[in-house]
Protein backbone atom coordinates (compact mmCIF):
# COMPACT_ATOMS: atom_id res chain seq x y z
CA UNK A 1 0.00 0.00 0.00
CA UNK A 2 2.81 2.64 0.97
CA UNK A 3 4.72 1.91 -2.10
CA UNK A 4 1.27 2.60 -4.55
CA UNK A 5 1.18 5.30 -2.55
CA UNK A 6 4.60 6.30 -2.97
CA UNK A 7 4.10 5.84 -6.85
CA UNK A 8 1.10 7.72 -7.20
CA UNK A 9 2.56 10.48 -5.31
CA UNK A 10 5.69 10.50 -7.60
CA UNK A 11 3.50 9.79 -10.80
CA UNK A 12 1.60 13.13 -9.87
CA UNK A 13 4.72 14.66 -8.97
CA UNK A 14 6.08 14.45 -11.89
CA UNK A 15 3.37 15.49 -14.11
CA UNK A 16 3.01 18.85 -12.20
CA UNK A 17 6.59 19.17 -11.90
CA UNK A 18 6.84 19.02 -15.93
CA UNK A 19 5.69 22.04 -17.08
CA UNK A 20 7.83 25.42 -16.49
CA UNK A 21 8.23 28.67 -17.93
CA UNK A 22 9.80 27.15 -21.21
CA UNK A 23 7.08 25.10 -21.76
CA UNK A 24 4.37 27.33 -20.81
CA UNK A 25 5.99 30.21 -23.69
CA UNK A 26 6.45 27.89 -26.11
CA UNK A 27 3.39 26.05 -26.32
CA UNK A 28 1.41 28.85 -25.93
CA UNK A 29 3.17 30.74 -28.58
CA UNK A 30 3.31 27.68 -31.01
CA UNK A 31 -0.53 26.58 -29.94
CA UNK A 32 -1.46 30.99 -31.30
CA UNK A 33 0.21 30.49 -34.55
CA UNK A 34 -0.05 26.75 -35.32
CA UNK A 35 -2.58 25.55 -33.43
CA UNK A 36 -1.86 21.67 -32.26
CA UNK A 37 0.29 21.35 -35.62
CA UNK A 38 3.55 20.96 -33.70
CA UNK A 39 2.01 18.17 -31.54
CA UNK A 40 4.55 15.74 -33.20
CA UNK A 41 7.55 17.87 -32.09
CA UNK A 42 6.00 17.84 -28.76
CA UNK A 43 5.16 14.31 -28.82
CA UNK A 44 9.06 13.52 -30.22
CA UNK A 45 9.93 15.38 -26.95
CA UNK A 46 8.32 13.63 -24.54
CA UNK A 47 9.59 10.54 -25.88
CA UNK A 48 13.06 11.23 -25.64
CA UNK A 49 13.15 13.06 -22.09
CA UNK A 50 11.40 9.97 -21.07
CA UNK A 51 14.11 7.95 -22.35
CA UNK A 52 16.76 9.84 -21.50
CA UNK A 53 15.68 9.99 -17.70
CA UNK A 54 15.16 6.38 -17.27
CA UNK A 55 18.22 5.94 -18.27
CA UNK A 56 19.51 8.58 -16.01
CA UNK A 57 17.45 6.77 -13.26
CA UNK A 58 19.24 3.50 -14.06
CA UNK A 59 22.32 4.83 -13.69
CA UNK A 60 21.63 6.14 -10.40
CA UNK A 61 19.54 3.36 -9.36
CA UNK A 62 22.16 0.95 -10.25
CA UNK A 63 26.00 2.76 -9.76
CA UNK A 64 25.28 4.66 -6.76
CA UNK A 65 26.51 7.99 -8.24
CA UNK A 66 24.76 10.98 -10.62
CA UNK A 67 25.55 11.22 -14.08
CA UNK A 68 27.60 13.77 -14.16
CA UNK A 69 30.03 12.30 -11.69
CA UNK A 70 30.43 9.56 -13.93
CA UNK A 71 30.31 11.39 -16.78
CA UNK A 72 33.56 13.73 -15.82
CA UNK A 73 35.12 10.28 -15.19
CA UNK A 74 34.08 8.41 -18.33
CA UNK A 75 35.07 11.14 -20.69
CA UNK A 76 37.69 12.97 -18.54
CA UNK A 77 38.19 16.57 -17.23
CA UNK A 78 38.50 18.65 -20.57
CA UNK A 79 35.49 17.19 -22.42
CA UNK A 80 33.18 17.19 -19.15
CA UNK A 81 34.16 20.79 -18.63
CA UNK A 82 32.67 21.68 -22.12
CA UNK A 83 29.93 19.75 -20.88
CA UNK A 84 29.66 21.93 -17.68
CA UNK A 85 30.23 25.06 -19.42
CA UNK A 86 27.42 24.71 -21.87
CA UNK A 87 24.92 22.78 -19.87
CA UNK A 88 25.08 25.44 -16.69
CA UNK A 89 24.96 28.83 -19.30
CA UNK A 90 21.50 27.07 -20.34
CA UNK A 91 20.84 26.08 -16.90
CA UNK A 92 21.58 29.55 -15.39
CA UNK A 93 19.49 31.01 -17.83
CA UNK A 94 16.28 29.03 -17.40
CA UNK A 95 16.89 30.03 -14.14
CA UNK A 96 16.79 33.79 -14.54
CA UNK A 97 13.50 32.82 -16.86
CA UNK A 98 11.71 31.23 -13.99
CA UNK A 99 12.70 34.07 -11.50
CA UNK A 100 11.53 36.36 -13.88
CA UNK A 101 8.32 34.12 -15.04
CA UNK A 102 7.30 34.17 -10.68
CA UNK A 103 7.85 38.05 -10.73
CA UNK A 104 4.95 38.66 -13.96
CA UNK A 105 2.98 35.99 -12.31
CA UNK A 106 3.05 38.14 -8.68
CA UNK A 107 3.19 41.16 -11.21
CA UNK A 108 -0.47 39.84 -12.59
CA UNK A 109 -1.95 38.90 -9.20
CA UNK A 110 -0.94 41.95 -7.35
CA UNK A 111 -0.73 44.93 -10.67
CA UNK A 112 2.83 45.70 -8.98
CA UNK A 113 5.36 46.24 -12.01
CA UNK A 114 7.32 42.61 -11.79
CA UNK A 115 10.70 44.27 -11.30
CA UNK A 116 10.05 44.81 -7.84
CA UNK A 117 9.38 41.10 -7.12
CA UNK A 118 12.56 39.92 -8.75
CA UNK A 119 14.57 39.90 -5.35
CA UNK A 120 11.73 38.69 -3.57
CA UNK A 121 11.20 35.89 -5.61
CA UNK A 122 15.07 35.18 -5.64
CA UNK A 123 15.26 35.59 -1.69
CA UNK A 124 12.19 33.75 -1.19
CA UNK A 125 13.17 30.52 -3.22
CA UNK A 126 16.66 30.41 -1.60
CA UNK A 127 14.62 30.68 1.99
CA UNK A 128 12.90 27.55 0.83
CA UNK A 129 15.45 25.68 -0.36
CA UNK A 130 17.59 26.42 2.61
CA UNK A 131 14.94 25.38 5.31
CA UNK A 132 12.17 23.00 3.45
CA UNK A 133 12.81 19.46 2.85
CA UNK A 134 13.76 18.30 -0.18
CA UNK A 135 10.67 15.76 -1.08
CA UNK A 136 8.43 18.29 0.95
CA UNK A 137 8.97 20.98 -1.67
CA UNK A 138 8.99 18.61 -4.79
CA UNK A 139 5.45 17.15 -4.14
CA UNK A 140 3.85 20.76 -2.95
CA UNK A 141 5.43 22.67 -6.09
CA UNK A 142 4.50 19.63 -8.27
CA UNK A 143 1.32 19.06 -7.30
CA UNK A 144 0.29 22.49 -7.05
CA UNK A 145 1.84 22.42 -10.77
CA UNK A 146 -1.39 20.32 -11.69
CA UNK A 147 -3.78 23.63 -11.66
CA UNK A 148 -2.39 24.00 -15.34
CA UNK A 149 -5.19 21.60 -16.19
CA UNK A 150 -7.33 24.36 -16.11
CA UNK A 151 -6.65 25.37 -19.90
CA UNK A 152 -7.41 21.81 -20.66
CA UNK A 153 -10.83 22.20 -19.04
CA UNK A 154 -10.79 25.51 -20.38
CA UNK A 155 -10.80 23.89 -24.15
CA UNK A 156 -13.30 21.25 -23.21
CA UNK A 157 -15.39 24.42 -21.69
CA UNK A 158 -15.15 26.73 -25.07
CA UNK A 159 -16.33 23.85 -26.95
CA UNK A 160 -13.76 24.03 -29.98
CA UNK A 161 -14.34 22.91 -33.37
CA UNK A 162 -13.27 19.43 -32.23
CA UNK A 163 -12.28 18.17 -36.50
CA UNK A 164 -10.25 21.61 -36.66
CA UNK A 165 -7.97 20.85 -33.43
CA UNK A 166 -7.71 17.09 -34.07
CA UNK A 167 -6.74 18.00 -38.23
CA UNK A 168 -3.97 20.67 -36.62
CA UNK A 169 -2.93 17.76 -34.44
CA UNK A 170 -2.41 15.32 -37.13
CA UNK A 171 -0.73 18.09 -40.00
CA UNK A 172 3.08 17.20 -40.07
CA UNK A 173 4.23 20.54 -42.35
CA UNK A 174 3.79 24.44 -42.27
CA UNK A 175 0.72 25.94 -43.89
CA UNK A 176 1.13 26.82 -47.43
CA UNK A 177 0.90 30.78 -46.06
CA UNK A 178 3.97 30.08 -43.13
CA UNK A 179 7.36 30.76 -43.91
CA UNK A 180 9.19 27.07 -43.59
CA UNK A 181 12.01 28.50 -41.05
CA UNK A 182 9.73 29.99 -38.71
CA UNK A 183 8.00 26.49 -38.52
CA UNK A 184 11.33 24.56 -37.96
CA UNK A 185 12.58 27.50 -35.29
CA UNK A 186 9.35 26.88 -33.59
CA UNK A 187 10.22 22.94 -33.66
CA UNK A 188 13.20 23.72 -32.12
CA UNK A 189 12.50 25.75 -29.24
CA UNK A 190 9.43 23.34 -28.47
CA UNK A 191 11.98 20.24 -28.67
CA UNK A 192 14.16 22.07 -26.04
CA UNK A 193 11.30 23.12 -23.85
CA UNK A 194 10.38 19.58 -23.86
CA UNK A 195 13.91 18.17 -23.09
CA UNK A 196 15.59 20.94 -21.01
CA UNK A 197 19.02 19.93 -19.68
CA UNK A 198 18.21 20.76 -16.15
CA UNK A 199 15.92 17.80 -16.19
CA UNK A 200 18.00 15.12 -16.36
CA UNK A 201 20.47 16.60 -14.02
CA UNK A 202 18.03 16.94 -11.64
CA UNK A 203 16.69 14.47 -11.73
CA UNK A 204 19.74 11.98 -11.40
CA UNK A 205 20.93 14.19 -8.78
CA UNK A 206 17.65 14.18 -6.98
CA UNK A 207 17.43 10.12 -7.09
CA UNK A 208 20.82 10.31 -5.57
CA UNK A 209 19.93 12.61 -2.91
CA UNK A 210 17.34 9.99 -2.13
CA UNK A 211 19.62 6.72 -1.75
CA UNK A 212 17.50 5.29 -4.89
CA UNK A 213 19.04 1.28 -5.94
CA UNK A 214 18.14 -1.16 -7.77
CA UNK A 215 14.78 -2.40 -6.19
CA UNK A 216 13.53 1.30 -6.82
CA UNK A 217 14.08 0.87 -10.49
CA UNK A 218 10.48 -0.12 -10.97
CA UNK A 219 9.43 2.84 -9.16
CA UNK A 220 11.40 5.41 -10.90
CA UNK A 221 10.39 4.14 -14.45
CA UNK A 222 7.16 4.76 -13.55
CA UNK A 223 7.49 7.97 -12.47
CA UNK A 224 9.24 8.95 -15.71
CA UNK A 225 7.01 6.50 -18.00
CA UNK A 226 3.68 8.05 -16.86
CA UNK A 227 4.48 11.12 -15.03
CA UNK A 228 6.29 12.98 -18.18
CA UNK A 229 3.93 11.83 -20.90
CA UNK A 230 1.39 12.80 -18.32
CA UNK A 231 2.94 16.48 -18.18
CA UNK A 232 2.92 16.52 -21.60
CA UNK A 233 -0.77 16.27 -21.97
CA UNK A 234 -0.66 19.83 -19.34
CA UNK A 235 1.39 21.62 -22.12
CA UNK A 236 -0.99 19.96 -24.60
CA UNK A 237 -3.69 21.98 -22.87
CA UNK A 238 -1.64 25.44 -23.27
CA UNK A 239 -0.85 25.18 -26.49
CA UNK A 240 -4.74 24.09 -27.35
CA UNK A 241 -6.05 26.93 -25.32
CA UNK A 242 -4.29 29.15 -27.07
CA UNK A 243 -5.29 27.24 -30.47
CA UNK A 244 -9.49 27.67 -29.55
CA UNK A 245 -8.87 31.49 -28.48
CA UNK A 246 -5.89 33.54 -29.85
CA UNK A 247 -5.08 31.43 -33.21
CA UNK A 248 -8.85 31.93 -34.36
CA UNK A 249 -7.92 35.72 -34.01
CA UNK A 250 -4.64 35.82 -35.70
CA UNK A 251 -2.59 37.10 -32.81
CA UNK A 252 0.48 36.37 -31.37
CA UNK A 253 0.96 34.90 -27.82
CA UNK A 254 3.94 37.28 -26.39
CA UNK A 255 3.17 38.08 -22.65
CA UNK A 256 2.19 35.49 -19.63
CA UNK A 257 -0.75 37.79 -19.56
CA UNK A 258 -2.08 36.83 -22.75
CA UNK A 259 -1.40 32.96 -21.69
CA UNK A 260 -3.74 33.51 -18.96
CA UNK A 261 -6.09 35.18 -21.31
CA UNK A 262 -8.48 31.90 -22.32
CA UNK A 263 -8.44 31.01 -18.66
CA UNK A 264 -10.33 34.09 -17.71
CA UNK A 265 -12.92 33.86 -20.80
CA UNK A 266 -13.44 30.25 -20.18
CA UNK A 267 -14.01 30.30 -16.21
CA UNK A 268 -13.74 34.26 -14.90
CA UNK A 269 -12.16 35.12 -11.75
CA UNK A 270 -11.75 31.14 -10.39
CA UNK A 271 -9.91 30.46 -13.80
CA UNK A 272 -7.68 33.14 -13.91
CA UNK A 273 -6.57 32.37 -10.12
CA UNK A 274 -6.15 29.03 -10.83
CA UNK A 275 -4.25 29.20 -13.99
CA UNK A 276 -1.66 31.92 -12.07
CA UNK A 277 -1.21 29.51 -9.37
CA UNK A 278 -0.53 26.70 -11.39
CA UNK A 279 2.26 28.84 -13.37
CA UNK A 280 3.49 29.97 -10.00
CA UNK A 281 4.29 26.25 -8.60
CA UNK A 282 5.16 24.91 -11.54
CA UNK A 283 7.77 28.05 -12.20
CA UNK A 284 8.70 27.90 -8.43
CA UNK A 285 9.11 24.42 -8.69
CA UNK A 286 11.33 24.57 -11.71
CA UNK A 287 12.91 27.35 -9.96
CA UNK A 288 14.55 25.24 -7.34
CA UNK A 289 15.24 22.38 -10.31
CA UNK A 290 17.67 24.41 -11.76
CA UNK A 291 19.40 26.72 -9.02
CA UNK A 292 19.65 22.70 -7.30
CA UNK A 293 20.95 21.61 -10.99
CA UNK A 294 23.39 24.47 -10.86
CA UNK A 295 24.69 23.58 -7.55
CA UNK A 296 24.71 19.81 -8.54
CA UNK A 297 26.90 20.18 -11.99
CA UNK A 298 29.47 22.57 -10.14
CA UNK A 299 29.55 20.29 -7.18
CA UNK A 300 29.88 17.11 -9.26
CA UNK A 301 32.09 18.51 -11.64
CA UNK A 302 34.63 19.63 -8.84
CA UNK A 303 34.23 16.80 -6.67
CA UNK A 304 32.89 18.75 -3.71
CA UNK A 305 30.67 17.67 -0.99
CA UNK A 306 27.06 17.99 -2.25
CA UNK A 307 23.22 17.37 -2.00
CA UNK A 308 20.48 19.23 -0.01
CA UNK A 309 20.32 16.88 2.80
CA UNK A 310 24.31 18.11 3.25
CA UNK A 311 25.06 19.92 6.36
CA UNK A 312 26.15 23.72 5.09
CA UNK A 313 28.94 23.27 7.13
CA UNK A 314 29.66 19.76 5.27
CA UNK A 315 28.58 20.91 1.45
CA UNK A 316 29.64 24.52 1.98
CA UNK A 317 30.80 25.14 -1.82
CA UNK A 318 27.33 22.85 -2.89
CA UNK A 319 25.26 25.60 -0.82
CA UNK A 320 27.16 28.31 -1.52
CA UNK A 321 26.99 27.75 -5.28
CA UNK A 322 23.23 27.54 -4.86
CA UNK A 323 23.28 30.72 -3.65
CA UNK A 324 25.39 32.28 -5.76
CA UNK A 325 23.46 31.21 -9.00
CA UNK A 326 20.53 32.34 -7.75
CA UNK A 327 21.85 35.96 -6.84
CA UNK A 328 23.36 35.71 -10.63
CA UNK A 329 20.14 34.84 -12.22
CA UNK A 330 17.98 37.99 -10.01
CA UNK A 331 20.72 40.06 -11.55
CA UNK A 332 20.23 38.77 -14.89
CA UNK A 333 16.17 39.43 -14.52
CA UNK A 334 16.59 42.89 -12.36
CA UNK A 335 18.32 44.91 -15.80
CA UNK A 336 14.42 44.41 -16.78
CA UNK A 337 14.97 42.59 -19.02
CA UNK A 338 11.88 40.75 -20.52
CA UNK A 339 10.88 37.70 -18.29
CA UNK A 340 9.70 35.91 -22.21
CA UNK A 341 12.54 36.88 -23.67
CA UNK A 342 14.78 35.44 -21.45
CA UNK A 343 12.93 32.58 -22.00
CA UNK A 344 12.96 32.34 -25.66
CA UNK A 345 17.30 32.76 -25.12
CA UNK A 346 17.19 30.04 -22.62
CA UNK A 347 15.38 27.65 -25.14
CA UNK A 348 17.43 28.38 -27.71
CA UNK A 349 20.70 27.96 -25.38
CA UNK A 350 19.26 24.79 -24.20
CA UNK A 351 18.88 23.41 -27.98
CA UNK A 352 22.66 24.17 -28.28
CA UNK A 353 23.74 22.32 -25.32
CA UNK A 354 21.02 18.70 -25.89
CA UNK A 355 24.39 17.09 -27.34
CA UNK A 356 26.47 17.89 -24.21
CA UNK A 357 23.77 16.45 -21.59
CA UNK A 358 21.77 13.20 -23.77
CA UNK A 359 25.68 12.06 -25.96
CA UNK A 360 26.98 11.26 -22.39
CA UNK A 361 24.67 9.67 -21.08
CA UNK A 362 23.51 7.35 -24.11
CA UNK A 363 27.31 6.72 -23.10
CA UNK A 364 27.01 5.76 -19.96
CA UNK A 365 24.12 3.66 -20.29
CA UNK A 366 25.91 1.60 -22.39
CA UNK A 367 28.75 1.01 -19.88
CA UNK A 368 28.85 -2.42 -18.69
CA UNK A 369 31.41 -1.01 -15.87
CA UNK A 370 28.60 0.84 -14.80
CA UNK A 371 25.65 -0.61 -15.21
CA UNK A 372 26.73 -4.39 -15.60
CA UNK A 373 23.44 -6.26 -16.80
CA UNK A 374 21.30 -3.53 -16.31
CA UNK A 375 22.69 -1.61 -19.52
CA UNK A 376 20.48 -0.51 -22.69
CA UNK A 377 18.61 -3.26 -24.43
CA UNK A 378 18.15 -2.81 -28.04
CA UNK A 379 14.88 -1.25 -27.92
CA UNK A 380 16.20 1.54 -25.54
CA UNK A 381 19.32 2.55 -27.54
CA UNK A 382 17.10 2.54 -30.95
CA UNK A 383 14.78 5.36 -28.87
CA UNK A 384 18.52 6.92 -27.60
CA UNK A 385 19.44 6.97 -31.20
CA UNK A 386 16.70 8.12 -32.73
CA UNK A 387 16.39 10.91 -30.39
CA UNK A 388 20.16 11.80 -30.54
CA UNK A 389 20.21 12.53 -34.09
CA UNK A 390 17.06 14.62 -33.36
CA UNK A 391 19.56 16.56 -30.70
CA UNK A 392 21.91 16.98 -32.86
CA UNK A 393 19.95 18.59 -35.55
CA UNK A 394 18.16 20.78 -33.57
CA UNK A 395 21.81 21.65 -31.67
CA UNK A 396 23.16 22.78 -34.98
CA UNK A 397 19.93 24.70 -36.07
CA UNK A 398 18.94 26.48 -33.56
CA UNK A 399 21.30 29.46 -33.75
CA UNK A 400 20.30 29.87 -37.24
CA UNK A 401 17.06 30.02 -37.02
CA UNK A 402 17.21 32.25 -34.13
CA UNK A 403 19.01 34.69 -36.32
CA UNK A 404 17.28 33.93 -39.42
CA UNK A 405 13.67 34.59 -38.33
CA UNK A 406 14.50 37.34 -35.80
CA UNK A 407 13.54 34.57 -33.16
CA UNK A 408 10.18 33.15 -34.88
CA UNK A 409 9.04 37.11 -35.83
CA UNK B 1 37.51 16.58 -43.93
CA UNK B 2 37.12 16.78 -39.99
CA UNK B 3 34.11 16.00 -38.17
CA UNK B 4 34.27 19.60 -36.75
CA UNK B 5 34.68 20.80 -40.22
CA UNK B 6 31.47 18.65 -41.34
CA UNK B 7 29.67 20.39 -38.46
CA UNK B 8 30.62 23.81 -39.48
CA UNK B 9 29.78 23.40 -43.21
CA UNK B 10 26.31 22.30 -42.07
CA UNK B 11 25.85 25.09 -40.26
CA UNK B 12 26.51 27.63 -42.58
CA UNK B 13 24.51 26.17 -44.91
CA UNK B 14 21.19 26.30 -42.61
CA UNK B 15 21.93 30.12 -41.53
CA UNK B 16 22.10 30.75 -45.86
CA UNK B 17 19.28 29.11 -46.50
CA UNK B 18 17.62 30.58 -43.26
CA UNK B 19 18.48 33.66 -44.27
CA UNK B 20 17.57 33.89 -47.46
CA UNK B 21 13.99 33.47 -46.48
CA UNK B 22 14.76 35.81 -43.91
CA UNK B 23 11.97 38.20 -45.94
CA UNK B 24 9.60 35.98 -45.96
CA UNK B 25 9.88 35.20 -42.39
CA UNK B 26 9.55 38.60 -41.41
CA UNK B 27 7.91 41.12 -43.46
CA UNK B 28 8.60 44.67 -43.89
CA UNK B 29 9.12 46.99 -40.84
CA UNK B 30 5.61 48.51 -41.76
CA UNK B 31 4.16 45.12 -42.00
CA UNK B 32 5.34 44.01 -38.52
CA UNK B 33 4.05 46.79 -36.68
CA UNK B 34 0.99 45.89 -38.23
CA UNK B 35 1.03 42.68 -37.33
CA UNK B 36 2.05 44.00 -33.67
CA UNK B 37 -0.76 46.35 -33.28
CA UNK B 38 -3.05 43.85 -34.43
CA UNK B 39 -2.59 41.54 -31.87
CA UNK B 40 -2.81 44.02 -29.14
CA UNK B 41 -6.22 44.50 -30.72
CA UNK B 42 -7.23 41.29 -30.24
CA UNK B 43 -5.59 41.16 -26.98
CA UNK B 44 -7.92 44.18 -26.15
CA UNK B 45 -11.17 42.07 -27.23
CA UNK B 46 -10.27 38.99 -25.19
CA UNK B 47 -8.94 41.01 -22.69
CA UNK B 48 -13.35 42.27 -22.68
CA UNK B 49 -14.12 38.98 -23.25
CA UNK B 50 -12.47 37.70 -20.26
CA UNK B 51 -13.55 41.05 -18.19
CA UNK B 52 -17.33 40.81 -18.69
CA UNK B 53 -16.91 36.94 -17.14
CA UNK B 54 -15.47 38.59 -13.90
CA UNK B 55 -11.48 38.22 -14.50
CA UNK B 56 -9.13 39.48 -11.78
CA UNK B 57 -8.54 43.33 -12.75
CA UNK B 58 -5.26 43.71 -11.73
CA UNK B 59 -4.47 40.53 -13.98
CA UNK B 60 -6.34 42.62 -16.69
CA UNK B 61 -4.77 46.00 -15.87
CA UNK B 62 -1.30 44.29 -16.30
CA UNK B 63 -2.11 43.12 -20.29
CA UNK B 64 -3.56 46.10 -21.08
CA UNK B 65 -0.98 47.96 -20.03
CA UNK B 66 1.70 45.54 -21.61
CA UNK B 67 -0.50 46.23 -25.00
CA UNK B 68 -0.61 50.15 -24.55
CA UNK B 69 2.90 50.02 -24.20
CA UNK B 70 3.85 48.05 -27.54
CA UNK B 71 1.00 50.08 -29.57
CA UNK B 72 3.06 53.56 -27.92
CA UNK B 73 6.22 52.01 -29.13
CA UNK B 74 4.38 50.93 -32.67
CA UNK B 75 3.18 54.83 -33.24
CA UNK B 76 6.76 55.88 -32.06
CA UNK B 77 8.02 53.81 -34.54
CA UNK B 78 5.69 54.79 -37.30
CA UNK B 79 6.53 58.15 -37.02
CA UNK B 80 10.14 57.31 -37.37
CA UNK B 81 9.38 55.47 -40.57
CA UNK B 82 9.65 56.94 -44.13
CA UNK B 83 6.81 56.97 -46.55
CA UNK B 84 3.49 57.39 -46.28
CA UNK B 85 2.07 55.50 -43.13
CA UNK B 86 -1.45 57.54 -42.46
CA UNK B 87 -3.46 54.50 -42.87
CA UNK B 88 -1.82 52.46 -40.54
CA UNK B 89 -1.07 55.11 -38.07
CA UNK B 90 -4.96 55.75 -37.59
CA UNK B 91 -5.64 52.35 -36.91
CA UNK B 92 -2.67 52.43 -34.73
CA UNK B 93 -4.49 55.36 -32.58
CA UNK B 94 -7.79 53.59 -32.98
CA UNK B 95 -6.51 50.88 -31.20
CA UNK B 96 -4.63 53.15 -28.49
CA UNK B 97 -7.88 54.39 -27.96
CA UNK B 98 -9.71 51.20 -27.60
CA UNK B 99 -6.92 49.69 -25.42
CA UNK B 100 -6.92 53.31 -22.89
CA UNK B 101 -10.69 53.06 -23.02
CA UNK B 102 -10.97 49.25 -22.22
CA UNK B 103 -8.57 49.97 -19.35
CA UNK B 104 -10.57 52.80 -17.97
CA UNK B 105 -13.63 50.48 -18.07
CA UNK B 106 -12.28 47.57 -16.46
CA UNK B 107 -11.05 49.83 -13.90
CA UNK B 108 -14.53 50.85 -12.84
CA UNK B 109 -16.49 47.70 -13.76
CA UNK B 110 -18.36 49.38 -16.53
CA UNK B 111 -19.96 47.17 -18.51
CA UNK B 112 -21.28 48.67 -21.03
CA UNK B 113 -18.07 50.64 -21.88
CA UNK B 114 -16.79 47.12 -21.32
CA UNK B 115 -18.65 45.85 -24.37
CA UNK B 116 -17.80 49.00 -26.30
CA UNK B 117 -14.60 49.67 -26.02
CA UNK B 118 -14.34 45.42 -27.09
CA UNK B 119 -16.31 46.27 -30.21
CA UNK B 120 -13.69 49.00 -30.37
CA UNK B 121 -10.87 46.99 -30.96
CA UNK B 122 -12.44 44.46 -32.70
CA UNK B 123 -13.63 47.25 -35.19
CA UNK B 124 -9.42 48.55 -35.47
CA UNK B 125 -8.24 44.53 -35.57
CA UNK B 126 -10.27 44.49 -38.76
CA UNK B 127 -9.24 47.68 -40.25
CA UNK B 128 -5.45 46.43 -39.49
CA UNK B 129 -6.46 42.92 -41.48
CA UNK B 130 -7.96 44.84 -44.09
CA UNK B 131 -4.98 47.37 -44.53
CA UNK B 132 -2.49 44.23 -44.91
CA UNK B 133 -4.72 42.61 -47.14
CA UNK B 134 -4.54 45.55 -49.65
CA UNK B 135 -0.52 45.10 -49.69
Amino acid sequence: MKRILMLTLGVLTAIGGFVDIGDIVANATIGARYGLGLLWVLTLGVIGICAFAEMSGRIVAVSGRPVFDLIRERLGPRVALVNLAGSFLATLLTLAAQIGGVAVVIQLASGIPHVVWVIPAGLALWLVIWFVKFQRIEQVLGLSGLAVGVFGAAIWWLDPDWGALAGQALSLGPAPDEPVPTYFYYAVTLFAATMTPYEVFFFSSGGAEEHWSRKDLGIQRANVLLGFPLGGVLSVGIAGAAAVTLLPLGMDAETLGQVLLPAGIAFGLAGMAVAMFGFFACMTGAAFETSMSCGYALAQFFGWAWGKRERPKRAARFHMSVAVVIVAAIAIVQTGVDPVMVTEVSLVASAVALPLTYLPILMVANDRVYLGRHVNGRFGNAVGTVIMVVVVVAAIAAVPLMIATGMGA
Amino acid sequence: MTVLTRVAAVALTLLLAACASLAASTGSTAEQVAADVHTQAQTAYLTSEAALNGSPKSALRVVLEESERHVTDALTELEQLQGDHTELTSLAEDTLRAVRDLKTAVADDDRAAIETAGAAATAAADGLEAWSALL
